[in-house]
């Protein structure tokens, strides 16, 4: 009886220390399978944990709805920075360790002064010309007007000057920074959208789309085949489709985004993705160990086109070709959006809303400031 | 969680004790799967408005929350943009449907065929249907199909008119089918010999259609018109994957809430849903739109007596003060038609005639207002008690008159028309279809904007759909839900049907059945989620399976019962006679027996939840579960959002709309048989 008992303690004591542990990761975006590769390495190269891949086609909206209904989280997910503040604020993840990267994917990542996510890397916005339409050489150190020259001769040609998208507080960001003096301007954390600056971004663009009718906007998949078909000249998207362009052989170069006229860059926002942790776990930590060192984070990069958190990955990548050399670029003034759930939720909502508004024409510019700044002002009550 | 338990036993028992008294043993399984989707949410919804609930945290608010969402302006202009957007949807669902079933209706030679080709888009689902429409309507930025065709650019998050129109267009080619059949089955109604008389007199369609289908058959379908108003009022698959709330509203741009063309009660409150992590606002909002279905679902129930036309009178004139006191009717301006309608009541109890005359004029006045409304003040301007007053005035005043077309056109002429509005519809109905054929045959991932034919033919799609996507796995699980859905409905149903035919108490159920389909919708779905979640039903199939099944019952309910009913009593006491107990008969004899109107309810169950869409959307959260409409969904994502994958999408709509179709070829004749006894205006 005794053999028995020590017997089934033994089998018992071993399969507890040689018990796979399932991890599940939910991923999103671009690099699907590149990433699935990496994982079955991962699951290939040891015996003590499992990882299971979930592709999440729609990341952010995934949580929202998790969060709200309360289904159950993954151990680990792939998120976009602006979560991170309402994923702390619902406690459901925990704050990490410091992790050597750019500074602005810790800053991406950061709420209160903790960060709250492993960076892996980041797309930045870019300006993408057809060489077919438009085939004379711009430095990148480019100004507001040639940009608008250059629309202007693209337009003039018979193309589309610009495409982009003229509701996107996402796209919007940019140009509210610029105007603000190079950054988001804020008021005990809250946004200020009713002040000089953010007029002066509403002018622009209700110039470039209604006055000069150099810019057309467009939801993100016209913006995109807009680019592609050949009808538009310049396209301003994340860098994220150069994969897609060039299985496309569009004959195209990116150029970072232009400086307003007084040499104030306008940042690109730095989308910065990177794990945020649920259940923190050895397994956990062995598997974001594995994805994020440096020829882990070179293969995902380099075939994905993506700027990598990886120090390392990022020397070797960074000059290897013109685009990686202009996201370097990019990402050195890139604009690191605020996490709060304030700002990704009111305030996109509401200048998404005012731009809209005010560029059909139905509302004036200060109403539809005002308007939004009171509807940002009530979420924080 | 101890506030939880105590709120759903108390309920429950009640609820339990008021409908499932009579036979427990076969109505309480009915009963608890009932209360549990339909009520409780609602019950469960009130109770958490009254904290600030941020689980597992509860602090106690009072009132804040339910004064928020009852006083929000926002919640007022999107239940007045649902209710123009479902009697606009209504209109054209209706109108066309008359249409169709006049002209088929004597039409012999491919009648088969016909009624099939109607059926199509109810076969199709929504997932798929809707997101096609949405790409030959607005394609990229409004640069579509249709839009060549039109000559106008329909960019649905910036066109106000198109949006609001193309979404209700588009609802109602979802609803045309059982629409068109309702109608040729009250046809039936219309007696032999006025058919007689009107072809002696020798009428033309257009006299025949006024004089004879329209006063004979309108007066009975007046039920299921307000219930396709009801339908449309609860609307969400269909906004939701088209327009996402629509283009933006000066009006619309409150303090509170965000609300666009589109922005539907259902939208509205899933917006909330997605922005707002406390559960007690998301529950005094579901209170908030509660209240309001339930008032429209007290309308549709007095439709039972619309014979009686003073219950009708009743609603009519409470639902009219209760929207003008609540800022969505014609405020102090609702005096006046109320008046009108107090008067008709008033004419009515004493039984004379100019009642009507009474209703009619407070119909004008409702719908003066409501037009100079809409006219003045745009979407701010609607009345929905003008809307409501409107409908439920035709029910109430509708007189067939005699009419003599002036014009003698030729008979050849009346066949031309009929044959162009038939093919007309042909070409409406295949043309989403045909657009999901050339979007999968397609080498490009781009969508067909000028040409209906694919660019760069290729099967691989269909490779990389299995392949990559899973799209196996994603059949699988439909599949799965599906057989636990059949088998929960099945299992619950019959036995409350069986014990309805032999006593009339448990009839209660049936009623109760009715009523809760009236009345639900995203407002409950809603706190449903939360009640999944404490009893740990969120994320698996059951849940899911659970839900459908429920949604399932009214249909069921009311194919099986009349069945039971015409079943032949001696079998049953013969089996008496032979000391056979009640579970005993009902499973050995009235199961087998039965067995016909089963299988026309295993086929609606099994379509209707492979259909689904929302339920995956809100309660699934785990891609290895995802069924073939969330699968499909996230191919394409929301419109204008995301980069979609138009060719994959298309191989996917092929596989599903070949499996649904050979489903459908099957089981046509129950089908057809179940949706006309299904609105009883044959019975």
């Amino acid at each position: 009886m005794k053999r028995f008992l020590t017997f089934i303690v033994l089998i018992m004591i071993s399969v507890y220390a040689f018990a796979t542990v399932n991890v599940t990761v939910w991923f999103s975006w671009e690099g699907q399978k590149e990433f699935e590769s990496l994982v079955n390495d991962f699951n290939a190269s040891q015996s003590l944990y499992h990882v299971n891949f979930v592709y999440i086609p729609n990341m952010t909206q995934k949580i929202e709805i998790s969060l709200s209904a309360g289904t159950q989280l993954p151990d680990v997910a792939l998120v976009r920075n602006d979560v991170i503040g309402m994923l702390a604020n619902a406690h459901v993840i925990t704050p990490i360790s410091t992790v050597e990267t750019l500074p602005a994917f810790s800053q991406s990542f950061e709420l209160n002064g903790r960060l709250y996510a492993y960076p892996y890397y980041a797309d930045l916005q870019v300006i993408y010309i057809n060489k077919n339409i438009y085939d004379k050489t711009i430095p990148y150190d480019w100004t507001l007007k040639k940009f608008e020259e250059v629309a202007t001769y693209i337009k003039d040609k018979g193309y589309i000057g610009i495409s982009m998208n003229s509701f996107s507080s996402y796209f919007f960001n940019s140009f509210y920074a610029a105007f603000n003096g190079g950054k988001i301007p804020l008021k005990d954390g809250i946004p200020i959208v009713n002040n000089v600056g953010t007029k002066r971004a509403f002018e622009f663009y209700n110039d470039i789309f209604n006055v000069k009718k150099i810019a057309v906007s467009y939801d993100k998949s016209a913006l995109i085949q807009s680019f592609k078909s050949g009808r538009a000249g310049m396209l301003m998207q994340g860098s994220f489709l150069i994969p897609d362009f060039l299985s496309s052989k569009l004959n195209f170069v990116i150029l970072p985004y232009p400086n307003l006229d007084d040499g104030t860059p306008i940042p690109p926002t730095f989308d910065a993705k990177g794990f945020v942790v649920f259940k923190d776990n050895e397994a956990v930590k062995a598997f974001i160990n594995y994805i994020t060192q440096t020829s882990n984070e070179v293969q995902f990069c380099k075939s994905t086109y993506k700027l990598p958190a990886n120090l390392g990955a990022i020397n070797e990548l960074a000059n290897s070709n013109d685009f990686f050399k202009v996201m370097d670029l990019s990402a050195s003034k890139a604009l690191i959006l605020p996490t709060t759930t304030i700002f990704n939720e009111a305030y996109s909502n509401a200048i998404t809303t005012a731009l809209q508004l005010y560029l059909t024409g139905q509302i004036s510019l200060d109403s539809s400031l005002k308007k939004a700044q009171e509807y940002i002002d009530s979420e924080v009550k | 969680m101890t506030f939880f338990w105590l709120l759903i036993s108390i309920s429950l028992l009640i609820f339990s004790i008021f409908v499932a008294r009579a036979k427990p043993f076969y109505t309480l399984a009915l009963a608890i799967l009932l209360f549990l989707v339909n009520f409780f949410p609602f019950v469960w919804g009130i109770g958490i408005s009254f904290f600030d609930f941020f689980p597992p945290e509860m602090k106690f608010v009072g009132i804040k929350n339910l004064q928020t969402a009852f006083s929000d302006s926002g919640l007022f202009l999107s239940a007045k943009i649902t209710a123009l957007w479902a009697m606009t949807s209504m209109v054209i669902e209706l109108s066309i449907s008359y249409l169709l079933a006049i002209s088929i209706y004597s039409i012999k030679r491919f009648s088969t065929l016909l009624y099939t080709i109607i059926l199509i888009p109810w076969a199709i689902p929504s997932y798929i249907s809707v997101i096609s429409w949405t790409s030959l309507i607005e394609g990229y930025g409004g640069d579509s199909f249709l839009s060549e065709i039109f000559h106008t650019s329909f960019n649905l998050s910036t066109n106000i008119p198109a949006a609001f129109l193309w979404s209700a267009f588009v609802a109602a080619w979802l609803g045309i089918p059982m629409a068109t059949l309702v109608i040729l089955s009250s046809f039936q109604t219309i007696s032999q010999n006025l058919r007689d008389l009107v072809r002696m007199e020798g009428a033309n369609p257009l006299e025949v259609t006024l004089n004879v289908y329209i006063p004979q058959t309108l007066p009975v379908i007046f039920p299921y018109i307000f219930i396709t108003f009801l339908e449309s009022f609860k609307e969400f698959s269909t906004i939701f994957l088209m327009t996402a709330g629509g283009p933006a509203l000066v009006s619309g741009f409150g303090i509170k809430s965000i609300v666009g063309a589109t922005t539907t009660l259902g939208m509205l409150m899933y917006d909330k849903f997605s922005l707002t992590q406390n559960y007690g606002v998301l529950g005094a909002y579901s209170a908030a739109i509660g209240l309001i279905m339930l008032l429209l679902a007290f309308i549709g129930w007095n439709y039972r007596f619309s014979r009686q036309k003073r219950n009708l009178l009743v609603v009519l004139i409470l639902s009219h003060i209760m929207f003008d006191l609540w800022s969505m009717g014609a405020g102090l301006f609702g005096i006046l038609p109320t008046v009108l309608y107090l008067l008709a009541l008033i004419m009515y109890s004493k039984r004379k005639r100019s009642f009507k005359r009474f209703v009619m004029f407070g119909a004008l006045l409702d719908f003066g207002y409501l037009f100079f409304g809409i006219y003045e003040r745009g979407f701010t301007g609607i009345s929905i008690s003008s809307i409501i007053s409107i409908i439920l005035s035709m029910t109430l005043i509708f007189e067939g008159r005699i009419y003599v077309s002036k014009f003698d056109f030729p008979k050849l002429l009346w066949r031309t028309l009929k044959i162009i509005l038939i093919a007309l519809w042909i070409a409406v109905v295949f043309l989403p279809v045909w657009n999901i054929f050339v979007m999968g045959f397609s080498r490009e991932n781009v969508l067909p904007i000028s040409s209906l034919i694919p660019q760069g033919f290729t099967l691989s799609n269909f490779i990389s759909l299995f392949k990559d996507y899973n799209f196996g796995q994603a059949i699988l699980n439909s599949i799965i839900i599906s057989v636990i859905a059949i088998f929960i409905a099945i299992l619950t149903i019959f036995p409350a049907t069986y014990a309805a035919i032999h006593d009339k108490h448990a009839l209660r159920l049936g009623m109760i059945v009715l009523i809760s389909s009236l009345f639900t919708g995203m407002h409950t779905l809603i706190p449903l989620a939360i009640t999944f979640r404490f009893l740990g039903l969120l994320n698996n199939y059951f849940g899911v399976a659970i839900i459908l099944s429920v949604h399932a019952f009214v249909i069921s309910y009311f194919l099986l019962y009349p069945f039971l009913l015409e079943l032949p009593k001696n079998i049953e006491e013969a089996a008496i006679m032979d000391g056979a107990n009640g579970f005993t008969r009902m499973l050995k004899i009235i199961f087998p027996l039965s067995l016909p109107a089963l299988w026309t309810i295993i086929v609606f169950v099994f379509i209707e939840s492979w259909s689904s869409f929302v339920i995956p959307l809100i309660f699934l959260n785990n891609q290895n579960l995802y069924p073939v409409s969330m699968t499909m969904y996230n191919l394409v994502g929301q419109y204008g959002l995301t980069y979609s994958k138009w060719n994959i999408f298309g191989a996917g709509a092929i596989v599903n709309v070949i499996i649904m179709v050979i489903l459908f070829l099957i089981a046509r004749k129950s089908i057809i048989n179940g949706i006309i006894s299904r609105n009883g205006v044959d019975d």
